[in-house]
């Protein structure tokens, strides 16, 4: 799960599910939830445009860039 | 099913995709006075592969470039030559175009409050200019977060209607022209029917989710937009009988990228360009780190061609070395604290790549001291693939269907800057047609009811295979052929397997939204169609088509495009030069 919606920052607004390209976010009563995690690109947009810095997007593991320290 | 709601519009121009090229057409198409309605899939502020911003694009810039001496045919020149298109399979009428009105186009951005200058810049107007693998540096780096934001409120300002979540399933005909389309919603129960003077595919052309994402673990951890890496465009197009070119999927050699990751960052020579290296697991380095030419080098020209050459015979080393079987690492040890600053901030503008750095801050993680592992991967892009327009135009061979954008062919390098100036270039063009033509009156019924039907049959099948075992197998079978050397024996072979799955295949969906995805993967086995019979049909082996059973083909072979499309249900090719040297060439397959 690489989406992080914080449940007391949403106001509800909507603004994240409107944008979103992947049609992963959904609002129904109350905060806004990940419906579709899996088909979630990692764009950001969200987290860019939710006007209370709610929605936190991580990369999850199985698609996060690979380094090593020497 | 039958509980859509049908709504209608009639328009001068209709665009198919609210992208950067689509909203660039909209705008221009606008300002000409023409009545313009958008069909956008999902919402044209953040929709698209620039949805969450770019962080550099093309153009010829003025200002710069008469400094150092360089004019627009030496960028027409490298645009031209450039794109690993051997077999000159770009087309220069295009490309004089994107060049022609970059100088004025890109810089208008500025207008929509995108920032292009900085105090900290050398160059002259402020610019921050990135070469990335170009003879004529032409990357202005800027701040493109918002890029799409910005064109969307122009367009809506201007009074274009932008009709979002309509995702475009059929192309209206009547007779030889296309007199509009019909979409599908996908958030409300809706189908859009739009009657149109003029109409524009403009959904990005490009067709990857046909094969397996970079870190083959998820579906959509892909470098590009996937809801616009269906193809449907060219689907669309290719319906309506407009041929698309060079859809096979070449068996060019190897690239290299950091390990599962979607992006290669252009290493080195891109956004994290120039202070990315590339060293060996003792720290010796394979790749040096570049530097800026001071401008008043008498002899720029040359040094930086140099510099460039260097680059690219760097590459070609990296590869072989993995090939090898080396350890290789891109590198940053060598970056100044502004450089740094300077990657940081372009991260943040280029789409998904804040994520990225999101993820490294997060970990806190020190560029300088880390290293990325570098691996081989395979190209199976579709090279120099687009729908095929006439000469010096963007206008299709179907009456009043145009395409724009990356949906164009064989532009040498396909980008935002091309996107956003063939799409103003196509704006232009469709406003002054509209001007010609009378209002269509097409009775729109069979194309609803085509998709009504499609739709009935998904639903209904409720316990169906869902669209990712539907997608999953189709990337399956086709990474298992494409992107090698192939022969007609295993290319026959591969067309049956793929009738066969496509028989096999009944999808259902339990809602709306897993209804569209199931219409993506339908477009996806359309696609794949497309790209076999392109397969087949080109009987010669040259540059990156390479066939096991063609020899090396005759230079006359060179500029040689194969397009595709359908007819009465059946796959054409045809044969379609991009150097106009003759008439196009019917019945090259079939
Ligand atoms: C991560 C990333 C970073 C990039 N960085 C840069 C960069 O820094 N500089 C640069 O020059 N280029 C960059 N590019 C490339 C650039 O984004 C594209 O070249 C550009 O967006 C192409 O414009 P377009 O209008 O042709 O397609 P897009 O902008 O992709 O737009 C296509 C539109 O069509 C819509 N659509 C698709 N199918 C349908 C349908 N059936 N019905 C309705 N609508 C549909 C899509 O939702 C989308 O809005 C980047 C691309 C990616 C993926
Ligand atoms: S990162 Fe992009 S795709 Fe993912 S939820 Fe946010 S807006 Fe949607
Ligand atoms: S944009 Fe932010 S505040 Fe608005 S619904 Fe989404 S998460 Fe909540």
């Amino acid at each position: 799960m690489a989406i992080f919606i914080d449940q007391e920052k949403c106001n509800s607004c909507g603004k994240c599910v409107e944008i979103c390209p992947e049609d992963v976010l959904w609002l129904e009563d109350g905060p806004a939830w990940a419906r579709y995690p899996k088909e979630c690109w990692h764009c950001g947009s969200c987290v860019y445009d939710c006007p209370t810095g709610a929605i936190e997007v991580d990369l999850e593991l199985d698609v996060s860039i690979r380094y090593v320290e020497f | 099913m039958s509980d859509f709601r049908v709504e209608e519009y009639s328009t001068d121009v209709l665009i198919l995709g609210g992208g950067v090229a689509g909203l660039a057409a909209a705008i221009r198409a606008r300002e000409r006075g023409a009545k313009v309605v958008v069909l956008e899939k999902s919402h044209a502020e953040r929709s698209g592969n620039a949805g969450s911003g770019i962080d550099h694009i093309q153009g010829y810039v003025p200002e710069f470039h008469r400094q150092i001496g360089y004019s627009e045919e030496d960028m027409i020149e490298d645009q031209y030559g450039w794109g690993g298109n051997p077999g000159r399979l770009n087309r220069r009428d295009l490309i004089e175009i994107f060049v022609r009105h970059s100088g004025h186009d890109v810089i208008e951005l500025e207008r929509y409050g995108l920032k292009f200058r900085f105090a900290d810049s050398k160059l002259p107007g402020g610019f921050r200019v990135v070469p990335q693998w170009h003879y004529v540096p032409t990357s202005y780096n800027f701040e493109g977060r918002d890029l799409k934001r910005a064109l969307n409120d122009r367009a809506l300002e201007l009074g274009a209607v932008i009709l979002n979540r309509r995702h475009v399933r059929e192309l209206i005909k009547d007779g030889p022209a296309v007199t509009g389309a019909v979409a599908l919603g996908t958030r409300d129960r809706v189908v859009t029917v739009v009657r149109a003077k003029t109409t524009v595919v403009a959904t990005s052309g490009i067709t990857s989710r046909i094969t397996a994402g970079v870190t083959g673990s998820d579906t959509f951890e892909r470098f590009a937009a996937p809801s616009a890496s269906v193809g449907s465009g060219k689907v669309l197009a290719a319906k309506a009988g407009a041929a698309v070119v060079n859809l096979e999927f070449s068996a060019l050699g190897s690239s290299y990228g950091l390990v599962n990751y979607s992006f290669s960052a252009g290493l080195p020579g891109g956004t994290w360009w120039p202070a990315g290296r590339v060293v060996d697991e003792n720290g010796v380095v394979v790749a040096e780190r570049r530097y800026d030419l001071p401008l008043d080098d008498p002899d720029y020209r040359a040094n930086y061609r140099r510099d460039i050459e260097k680059s690219g015979a760097q590459r070609k080393k990296i590869v072989e070395l993995l090939q090898q079987g080396q350890v290789l690492y891109f590198d940053l040890a060598e970056a100044t604290t502004e450089e740094l600053d300077y990657i940081w901030w372009s991260l943040g503008h280029e789409g998904k790549s804040g994520v990225t750095k999101h993820y490294l801050a997060k970990r806190q993680v020190d560029l300088r001291k880390v290293k990325f592992p570098l691996r081989l991967g395979a190209r199976r892009d579709v090279i120099a693939s687009g729908v095929w327009v006439k000469r010096g135009t963007t206008e299709t061979e179907v009456d009043n269907l145009y395409a724009t954008g990356n949906e164009l062919p064989a532009l040498g390098y396909s980008g935002g800057g091309t996107a956003l100036v063939l799409g103003y270039a196509t704006g232009v063009e469709v406003a002054e047609r509209a001007q010609t033509i009378p209002a269509p009156t097409s009775d729109a019924a069979p194309w609803v009811e085509a998709l009504l039907g499609q739709v009935e049959r998904i639903t209904a099948t409720r316990a169906g295979q869902t669209w990712q075992s539907g997608e999953h197998a189709l990337t399956t079978l086709l990474d298992s052929y494409l992107g090698k050397p192939y022969s007609e024996k295993n290319l026959t072979q591969l067309a049956a397997l793929l009738a066969r799955l496509r028989a096999d295949l009944t999808l259902g969906a339990g809602n709306l939204h897993e209804l569209n995805r199931a219409l993506e993967v339908l477009d996806l086995y359309d696609l794949a169609e497309l790209v076999v019979a392109a397969a087949r049909a080109r009987k010669s082996s040259l540059g990156l088509f390479q066939r096991l059973d063609e020899k090396e083909s005759a230079p006359e072979q060179e500029g040689v495009s194969v397009g595709v499309y359908w007819q009465d249900g059946r796959v054409k090719a045809i044969r379609l030069d991009n150097l106009f040297r003759e008439e196009r060439g019917d019945g090259y397959f079939h």
